[in-house]
């Protein structure tokens, strides 16, 4: 068998070329109308905002004073029409409606569009849809294919799934109750908080929850096409940090638990780790023997192959700390593009190994670093009320892309629109249905 | 029925084996090494997709992929790397080489079986043997292809190598995580090679979904350094707005107050996260401090996360949990509806009943090295769970039932293959080679 030679285009240039630009290309989950009645639950948000992103209409149901999750804002800070930051970022392609679930007209309003919908998400404490007629169990009598996506701390089955029903996931606790924070901590002799468990600087346990959302979705919509069956997905963010944190709970099956915090060395590679440098901060990895061999002379400390020549010199937690603080010691005196020349020398020369060092950039400095505007991960989006610098979705799809088409809608800005086309509502049905605090 | 009950027999975690599964009849062919492709191509598989591992020889051949060499403090329990037992799950184990051209002729014929690629070498390595999508497409046009990389198949940093934490040093993810003048946090579990394993997961489910309806095929570019600025919400827009880096808070969070990790009178740790006004209030009356809902400095949320407002709750709540127990404070969190968690270690996760009853701590006997312990799949799908069948094996050791299932070799063609350095079984050496209590010349799918 033989394929045709391609065009001498470089693969970076046919890459770019296919992925780049993702409008007037067709979306994953056109037709697909997922409806998001979640209540201050970010993972939600987050979930609904990434398949809105890959096409499909997602209305988002607020009660009618709004979701509080629009106030939710870094320091209380920077209300952009009196909505939060955190709110807007992923208010991404959705339509806005307000529909007070409370109240049982409310909900019979609900029951009487499900037939239109594909997948419902909710956030509520487990059995409260349930107990108000309107959870799966009832809704899949309605439509029977529909995908019922719940967010929860504990989940909707288990032995305690109805003892901690009343608990609200958070990002601490998903972080917390995995055992991901509990070994994100410095070395014991760090001193505290340092050696205490610590959590990442960002919604790591939200984010990661939503893109299992996600996946469950698209899953379950896959196999709705296979099979005209719907299911119902639970979430939660413990279980979704648990599966990243899947070493920890290994090692028990060998009762070698991992539990002591060890930052910045790591249990299975050194060199693996940050340093300080002459200006700032540098992660620098080097742990086959031959990287490792690299990144020692490199540095100019190539005494340091000798005294550790295997990884079973280099892994080991004692050897581990006197070879991070000899490493620290000789990668002080370079600053980081003298450590990238060495690199790219090394490299260009053809000697054997690889050593990998990346700068330790804030926030601050990534906006600055050309790279990222390059390649369209950031946007600053305008419209007639916002602008709004925000990060785009980076994973490209050549054929049915991620896109953003626009952020923020009022609380039930899009009310008319929306019932008139589901319910065959007009002007008059709204104003009633206003009145009563129904909508 | 109670609704507990129902859910209970909805999502049957113990019948997981007697349902179907999503992703049953997709085919993968998985050219991935080390953590990062090696994780997307499991995930497919706890789905129910027959992945087909592809590992390069190495050097000398059969040592395989040399994360193969990595392991949790150089211990090689069964003689086996713990990145094979942990990221290597559901898979079949060829060893192929592909800079041969029967290799490359082998696989191209896999690729007109397959529907999805996935591969995460050094970008424009698989164009110059002739493999990127732009060849495989023509083999098989439906062909979805997905590469993992570090910085994206385009760009200034096209072709840099990259790990886990270049991802969180290059995007910012470090640098905001832990307490100001120490060394950034570099966060532990390689978050840069498996939450972008979990996008890349993610973006081949919306190319399947979106091939069932077109029948179209597409390629999907997914790096770990681009992966980490998506997931840290609002902080950039923030710092645009601002100017100036957001400081680094320990366990404190600028958009909910009061959040953060406490000691309790036992002198355990409990997070407490309190994101609206209503969970605000519950807290308040589990506190006993009903005075606090009306206090203008805390009634709203956006009051309550202005740095003075936030610094005064936080030592309020910080004085509460330290005259109660651990025990106490999570009865109060069920009763009121609070969101609150012991800050668990792994051995109170891997003993948990309940994680253990929805299989998110799955134990299960595997066939090469008999009682292990697996992170089941957090999505709980109630009608097509995922599921932990078997975890990571010796190099090539299912070459024959791969090469003659699937191409219908020979067992004279397979032999001759081998002896061409073509297909290639373990090199004798730690990691490569199967554990020493198991009899694998017994063993059927081995010897098929």
């Amino acid at each position: 068998m033989t394929v045709a030679k391609k065009e001498n285009k470089e693969w970076k240039e046919y890459a770019k070329e296919i992925t780049s630009e993702a409008r007037f290309k067709p979306e994953a989950l056109e037709g697909i109308r997922v409806v998001d009645v979640s209540i201050a639950s970010p993972s939600a948000s987050i979930t609904s905002s990434l398949l809105a992103e890959l096409g499909a209409d997602v209305i988002k149901i607020e009660p009618p004073e709004g979701d509080p999750l629009r106030e939710v804002s870094p320091f209380g800070e920077f209300y952009l029409n009196n909505t939060g930051l955190d709110f807007l970022v992923e208010s991404r392609n959705k339509k806005f409606i307000t529909l007070n679930l409370e109240k049982e007209e409310g909900r019979e309003l609900f029951k009487r569009m499900v037939s239109r919908f594909d997948v419902v998400i909710e956030s509520f404490p487990p059995g409260w849809m349930d107990e108000n007629g309107i959870g799966y169990r009832q809704l899949r009598e309605i439509k029977p294919d529909l995908i019922y996506l719940a967010f929860s701390a504990y989940g909707h089955f288990g032995p305690k799934a109805e003892e901690l029903s009343k608990i609200p996931d958070s990002n601490l606790l998903g972080l917390a109750n995995s055992g991901f924070m509990y070994s994100t901590r410095e070395l014991p002799e760090a001193g505290e908080p340092y050696n205490l468990p610590t959590a990442p600087g960002f919604w790591m346990g939200y984010y990661l929850c939503a893109l299992w959302g996600v996946c469950g979705v698209l899953l379950s919509l896959i196999y709705r096409n296979r099979t005209g069956e719907g299911q119902m997905i639970d979430v939660t963010s413990t279980e979704a940090i648990n599966k990243i944190t899947q070493q920890l709970i290994w090692s028990h099956a060998f009762g070698e638990p991992l539990e002591i915090g060890i930052l910045p060395l790591d249990p299975a590679v050194f060199s693996y780790a940050f340093y300080k440098i002459k200006d700032g901060y540098a992660f620098a990895s080097g742990y086959t023997d031959a990287n490792f061999k690299a990144l020692v002379t490199q540095i100019e400390a190539e005494h340091l192959m000798e005294k550790y020549p295997t990884v079973f010199d280099r892994i080991p937690l004692e050897k581990q700390k006197q070879a991070y603080k000899d490493v620290q010691e000789a990668i002080k005196k370079f600053t980081f593009n003298e450590l990238a020349e060495r690199m790219v020398r090394w490299k260009e020369e053809g000697k054997e190994g690889v050593a990998i060092y990346a700068k330790v950039m804030t926030p601050k400095e990534v906006l600055g670093d050309k790279f990222w505007w390059d390649k369209g991960n950031f946007t600053v989006y305008k419209d007639k009320r916002l602008s709004l610098l925000l990060p785009t979705t980076p994973w490209r799809l050549s054929e049915s892309p991620f896109r953003l088409k626009w952020l923020r809608k009022g609380v039930g800005e899009n009310n008319h629109q929306v019932y008139r086309e589901l319910l065959g509502f007009g002007k008059e049905d709204l104003d009633d249905l206003e009145k009563n605090g129904i909508l | 029925m109670n609704y507990f009950e129902w859910t209970e027999k909805l999502f049957e975690a113990e019948k997981t084996f007697e349902k179907p599964e999503a992703l049953e009849n997709i085919r993968v062919l998985d050219l991935t090494v080390v953590l990062f492709g090696p994780e997307a191509g499991s995930l497919l598989a706890e789905f129910g997709a027959e992945v087909i591992r592809i590992e390069p020889p190495g050097e000398p051949p059969g040592m395989g992929d040399f994360v193969r060499s990595v392991d949790i403090w150089a211990k090689f329990w069964k003689e086996t790397s713990q990145a094979l037992m942990t990221y290597q799950r559901n898979k079949y184990f060829t060893s192929i080489n592909l800079r041969h051209p029967k290799g490359k002729n082998l696989l191209l014929k896999l690729v007109k079986k397959s529907d999805v690629v996935l591969e995460n070498f050094v970008p424009g390595t698989m164009d110059k043997l002739g493999l990127s999508y732009r060849y495989l497409k023509e083999v098989n046009p439906k062909l979805i292809y997905l590469s993992l990389s570090g910085y994206g198949q385009w760009g200034e940093r096209w072709n840099w190598p990259s790990f886990d934490a270049s991802g969180q040093a290059m995007s910012g993810a470090s640098a905001v995580s832990g307490y100001e003048g120490r060394v950034p946090l570099k966060l532990p579990f390689y978050p840069g090679d498996l939450i972008a394993a979990t996008a890349g997961f993610m973006c081949t489910l919306a190319a399947l979904y979106y091939r069932g309806k077109t029948g179209k095929g597409q390629y999907i570019d997914v790096a770990q350094v681009e992966t980490f600025p998506r997931i840290m919400g609002s902080i950039f827009s923030y710092v645009h707005l601002k100017g100036k880096d957001k400081p680094r808070m320990g366990n404190r969070d600028p958009s909910i107050a009061p959040a953060n990790m406490y000691k309790t009178s036992d002198g355990k740790l409990i997070v407490i996260s309190v994101l609206t006004s209503e969970e605000f209030r519950r807290l308040c009356k589990a506190m006993e401090k009903p005075n606090l809902i009306e206090d203008e400095r805390f009634a709203t949320t956006s009051a309550r996360l202005k740095k003075e407002n936030a610094d005064e709750i936080d030592r309020i709540v910080a004085e509460w949990v330290s005259k109660k127990s651990l025990d106490d404070l999570m009865e109060l969190a069920k009763r009121y509806g609070f969101s609150a968690s012991p800050v668990r270690n792994s051995l109170e996760v891997y003993e948990d009943e309940h994680l253990r009853a929805r299989k998110s701590v799955w134990l299960y006997d595997d066939p090469m090295y008999g009682e292990m312990v697996a992170t089941g799949s957090p999505a709980k799908l109630s009608k097509t769970p995922g599921r932990i069948k078997w975890v990571g094996c010796p190099v090539g050791y299912h070459n024959r039932y791969i090469l003659k299932r699937f191409l219908g070799l020979s067992e004279e063609e397979i032999k001759e293959l081998i002896k061409e350095g073509v297909v290639v079984y373990w090199a004798d050496f730690l990691g490569r080679r199967p554990p020493k209590d198991l009899n694998y010349e017994k063993d059927p799918i081995y010897n098929w």
